[in-house]
């Protein structure tokens, strides 16, 4: 961390990203309302018309009348807002909320947004033209009491695709970057000329294209609009040096991405420029790059080779371009921002892996995004590594030293497990070894796949407490789930784990359609023909990604809290039935009083055999948790002829799930956070990181095609030197060659976090890795930080 | 074959190469002042009570037959000329508080747990480390233990003192993969006061490990005002010179107190001497003199 902060000490002017990153660091969140105005205004004047078509009129008009800005020093340009880390409002959406929150934003304890007065005053005269007209409305309109009753039970957490839109996608960049628009837009030429001769009548699919050759040209000429500033930029720059930039700048604006990129810097701005349009289109997070080490490498190479570009000036590029991801802040109502705190964006561009013909991928674009990475330590990119068995050692040497460096990236992927799941999810092998990640954990094929990666969350420990309450919330007293039964009249441990799986049942039974209603609203109210033409098949079948047209699709919930429920059932397999040594009676008693009055029980039961010790008795059971939670799951099917997968990643959402669960049988005290991803429960974990890298292997991760996470803490003593390093690969190799699919690591020491509570204003650039995602740690409110404080240290001295 | 251990730690990264194991045998014969674990000294096994865990539940002092548990003013008073060391009270605690140190183990057992982590060792050239208090002590029981291993195909180590029997070193030898050799002062006079025994014993005993040509790593602990000073460090540094190859790797372990409250935990009135705390200067100092003797210094081990 040390390290970070020297960095900022240096001197101003010596290198642009210090500059840059300095002036990011500045810059505060703010809430604007641009986007809110222009978006209203064409949505009035293109009432009446097809959906599809008024969102890409939406699109141009935004693309068209957007404040474009080129910052001081900047090489790769375009915003999505009038200032960096400035956030748009999508009305289209929802809007209730930012109404009710608007005075509170700049003062709440969680990710505080400035709200100037002259916004507010805006949004407000905005709002009332979309009242009963957003996806939030036209979702809650559909719902029955029922719904809500469902909703009430704390099992389902369903507002992500309620107040936002889908985003969790990887388009398909190279193709853009390669062909530029222009021959996406010949493409659709093509299909719609066939289509209006022979099939006249598909309304539908006429619209859909020309909807996207509205996008595309609105997309070319946000580019020369760019350029035209750049020009105009140049022309009151004194400066020479800037002007020749600004000169290049231009030039590049005016030829990419209509035209296919020429050059490295090229490739870089036509690839920005789609990226921020697709979070112009939708406010659907964690659009992410995908193979960005892949994709780039032909531009870089061809470059170097021809002697037009330096690997400094490569390495300059990359800067200006990492910088930008941290530009993209999201914001959420209050509630939420809890759940997600320290404006994540999700933006996961992985390095490595494999080739589709299954040769090694790694590159030398691979180790310089590893350097910039580390050198810039911001909290995006969400940079990740693919590793498989024959990964060069140098490279994962590389990764694990970055990781080392502290800003608790590089996360870690293993191909020998992605790939076979994909497999068994019906993805060809050779798609499958192109996967990429998407957000945090979660695995597509880019430019194939919407796997609407984070449609819910099923809290797992929920279930269990109504598997042992007969279907009724511990801390309401109100009939939620199903009977299964009265527990004191359990006689085997396997009653008690029928109990939880039919309650389980039941639950995912009601997610399924509730998630498919979301769904079908998204497709019909905010269709997304940008995106749409950089996912194959969209544009050969005619379909909206959001209806139907990638080649692969899922629907993908996440569990929650799986380490609790093992433990929970551990401890009632081992005090109820096998050692006897409390009645169910008891137990239950002891739970419905949050464990006052009974701390000897709670005691005993926190000495029950805990999951992360690598003890089997309970690591079995985990992996059962784990695997019903998938069977359940992957039984459904969703509107776009894909079936529902399943992820074990809670982002942060274990801290609100956790304040909806009573106290549990693993000794765990009502509304207290619940366990992490895969990750065990804190301070349960007694035997160290080998000891928890061999119990969560234990878990069936091919079958959890959504995802793993595993948090895992180091000391940085524990990794010292050179060798530490090769400890350090060791120790990742070993758990994907047990199984595992993901790990993540944060090198800090307590100390430091104390510190920066203390301090906050000594250290601002200090980079934590909050499950999934890395947020300036001095900007997450305190129970996350004490979350983060509380995971055991591993390595300590 | 039993011997008795106080711990298994899994996850050792400074004992010798790889990601190890590092099992603890129980009992020595050196009383070094700056030990930092004090329970490893005595061979018996020994009650252990850790205050901060305790929540003066009050049920060790009700099963307690031999009246030896009195809670006093917030905390658990153990008279221990009454213990008889059942482990009622242990069994009976539960926040943990209060714990038996020291096990009587087979080797069997030992070995189970040292398997465990055998994928890790696998890909990090680790095993198993045996240290202690000083694993000769227990000789039959090391070498079944370091034989099991060695027949597992684990690479092995012993952290050890130095001082014993050299039958006791000659009867490992083929079973050793690396010595870590501590060598805590040549004056054998400090050498005597700072650790209860002479140093002649030991500084012999590296002498002939080193001519059998084995893998030794000689271990200095730094401890401010024992070995610290230029002086005391040259004169090591030195006479390690005369027979140590060049460019062979010295261990420096830096001083450190983490050990303290252990002392209290076991009721042990020969509490730790308290040592000026080791700075930077001191280590940088340190290891300039490890590098002038054309040494590779290594600080904390690895």
């Amino acid at each position: 961390m040390s390290t970070v902060l020297e960095e900022q000490e240096v001197i101003p002017g010596e290198e642009r990203w210090v500059k840059l990153k300095a002036r990011l660091l500045a810059a505060k969140p703010e809430l604007e309302s641009e986007r809110a105005r222009i978006i209203t205004q064409s949505y009035k004047e293109t009432e009446g018309e097809p959906y599809v078509i008024r969102r890409a009129k939406a699109l141009r008009a935004l693309l068209e009348q957007m404040t474009v800005l080129i910052g001081e020093d900047e090489l790769i340009v375009a915003n999505r807002s009038k200032k960096p880390r400035a956030v748009p409002v999508f009305p289209e959406m929802s809007y209730d909320w930012i109404e009710k929150e608007l005075d509170s934003f700049e003062t709440r304890p969680v990710d505080p947004f400035i709200t100037p007065e002259s916004v507010k005053h805006e949004l407000r005269e905005i709002f009332p033209y979309w009242k009963g007209k957003t996806v939030y409305d036209k979702i809650v309109s559909q719902f029955t009491p029922f719904h809500w009753h469902l909703l009430g039970s704390n099992v389902l957490w369903i507002d992500n695709n309620m107040y936002n839109g889908m985003g969790h996608i990887l388009p398909d960049f190279p193709k853009i970057i390669k062909q530029g628009f222009k021959g996406i837009r010949d493409e659709i030429l093509n299909k719609l000329e066939y289509l209006l001769i022979n099939e006249p009548k598909n309304r539908a699919k006429i619209d859909f294209y020309n909807a996207a050759l509205i996008v595309i040209e609105a997309a070319v000429s946000f580019s020369k609009r760019y350029s035209k500033e750049a020009r105009r930029l140049v022309s009151i720059t004194s400066d020479e040096v800037r002007k020749d930039e600004l000169e290049l700048i231009a030039q590049i604006c005016e030829w990419v991405p209509e035209n296919p990129a020429r050059t490295f810097h090229e490739a870089c701005q036509s690839y920005w420029i789609a990226h921020s349009i697709c979070f112009i289109e939708s406010d659907g997070m964690s659009i992410s790059p995908g193979r960005f080490d892949q994709y780039m490498y032909p531009f870089y190479e061809k470059d170097i080779r021809e002697g037009k570009l330096s690997k400094k000036r490569a390495i300059e590029l990359l800067e200006c371009l990492w910088i930008k991801f941290s530009e993209l802040v999201e914001m959420f109502q209050e509630e939420w921002a809890y759940t997600a705190s320290g404006f994540p964006m999700g933006q996961n561009l992985i390095l490595g892996g494999q080739t589709p013909d299954g040769s090694d991928a790694t590159n030398e674009l691979s180790y310089l995004c590893l350097e910039v990475t580390e050198r810039l330590s911001l909290p995006q990119p969400n940079v990740s590594v693919r590793l498989h068995r024959w990964s060069p050692k140098e490279f994962v040497f590389r990764a694990c030293e970055t990781s080392r460096h502290g800003n608790g990236m590089p996360e870690f992927f293993n191909d020998e497990i992605i790939i076979p799941g994909l497999m068994n999810r019906g993805i060809p092998l050779q798609d499958a070894r192109d996967y990429a990640v998407v957000g945090c954990v979660e695995i597509g094929i880019p430019g194939r796949t919407e796997a609407n990666s984070n449609p819910a969350y099923v809290n797992l420990a929920k279930i269990l407490e109504l598997a042992t309450n007969n279907g009724v919330c511990r801390l309401t007293g109100e009939k939620v789930g199903i009977d299964t039964g009265d527990p004191r009249h359990f006689e085997t441990f396997e009653e008690v784990t029928e109990a939880y799986c039919k309650q389980q049942e039941y639950f995912v039974r009601q997610l399924i359609p509730l998630c498919n209603l979301m769904e079908r609203v998204h497709t019909e109210f905010v269709p997304t023909p940008f995106l749409s033409t950089m996912i194959s098949d969209c544009i050969e079948k005619g379909l909206d990604v959001l209806d139907g047209g990638a080649r692969f699709n899922f629907t993908s919930p996440q569990g929650v809290g799986i380490a609790n429920v093992a433990d929970s059932l551990s401890a009632i397999k081992k005090m109820v039935f096998e050692d006897q040594k409390v009645s169910m009676d008891c137990l239950l008693q002891a739970l419905d009083e949050n464990f006052l009055g009974h701390e000897d029980l709670q005691y005993m039961l926190k000495n029950c055999p805990k999951y992360g010790n690598d003890e089997d008795y309970v690591d079995q059971i985990a992996r059962n948790v784990g695997r019903w939670y998938c069977l359940e799951i992957e039984k459904y099917r969703n509107p776009r002829g894909g079936i529902f997968q399943p992820g074990l990643y809670p982002v942060s959402v274990n801290v609100p799930l956790g304040k909806t669960v009573g106290a549990t049988p693993d000794g765990r005290k009502a509304k207290i956070p619940l366990a992490d991803g895969v990750s065990p429960s804190h301070e349960s974990e007694k035997r160290g990181p080998t000891a928890v890298f061999k119990s969560v292997a234990k878990l069936d991760h091919i079958l959890v095609t959504n995802g793993t996470l595993l948090n895992m803490k180091f000391h940085p003593r524990a990794l010292d030197g050179r060798n530490g390093l090769l400890k350090f690969a060791a120790l990742i190799n070993t758990y994907f060659g047990l199984g595992g699919l993901h790990v993540q690591f944060n090198v800090i020491s307590a100390e430091t976090l104390r510190e920066a509570q203390i301090h906050p204003e000594l250290y601002r650039s200090l980079v934590v890795r909050v499950a999934g995602y890395s947020a300036f740690f001095t900007e997450l409110y305190r129970e996350l930080q004490e979350d983060i404080i509380s995971r055991t240290e591993h390595g300590e001295v | 074959m039993k011997g008795i251990i106080f711990n298994i730690q899994r996850f050792a990264v400074h004992d010798g190469p790889g990601i190890r194991t590092l099992v603890f045998l129980k009992g020595c014969p050196l009383h070094c002042h700056w030990c930092c674990n004090p329970e490893g000294q005595k061979s018996e096994i020994e009650l252990s009570y850790v205050i901060n865990h305790c929540r003066l539940c009050g049920r060790c002092e009700a099963v307690c037959d031999q009246g030896a548990i009195n809670i006093i003013e917030k905390r658990v008073l153990i008279r221990r000329d009454l213990c008889d060391l059942c482990g009622n009270c242990v069994e009976n605690c539960l926040s943990g508080a209060l714990k038996i140190v020291g096990k009587q183990v087979d080797v069997e057992t030992v070995l189970d747990e040292v398997k465990r982590d055998e994928p890790f060792y696998r890909y990090s050239g680790g095993g198993l480390t045996v240290s202690g208090g000083e694993p000769t002590l227990q000789n039959n029981f090391l070498v079944e233990l370091l034989k099991g291993a060695h027949q597992e195909g684990f690479n092995t180590a012993i952290e050890t003192s130095g001082f014993c029997k050299w039958e006791n070193i000659e009867s490992i030898l083929n079973i050793v993969d690396h010595f870590l050799f501590d060598v805590k002062h040549v004056s054998d006079e400090k050498h005597k006061m700072f650790t209860g025994v002479s140093n002649k014993i030991v500084l012999e005993n590296l002498l002939r490990l080193i001519h059998k040509g084995v893998n030794v790593i000689v271990r200095v602990p730094l401890i401010p005002s024992f070995n610290c000073d230029e002086d005391d460090l040259r004169k090591i540094m030195s006479f390690l010179s005369e027979f140590l190859k060049k460019g062979s790797q010295i261990h420096l372990l830096p001083y450190h107190r983490f050990g303290l409250p252990k002392y209290d935990h076991i009721g042990d009135d020969n509490k730790m001497v308290l040592f000026e705390k080791i700075n930077k200067s001191h280590i940088e100092r340190a290891t300039q003199i490890v590098n002038e003797f054309n040494f590779i210094a290594n600080v904390g081990g690895s």
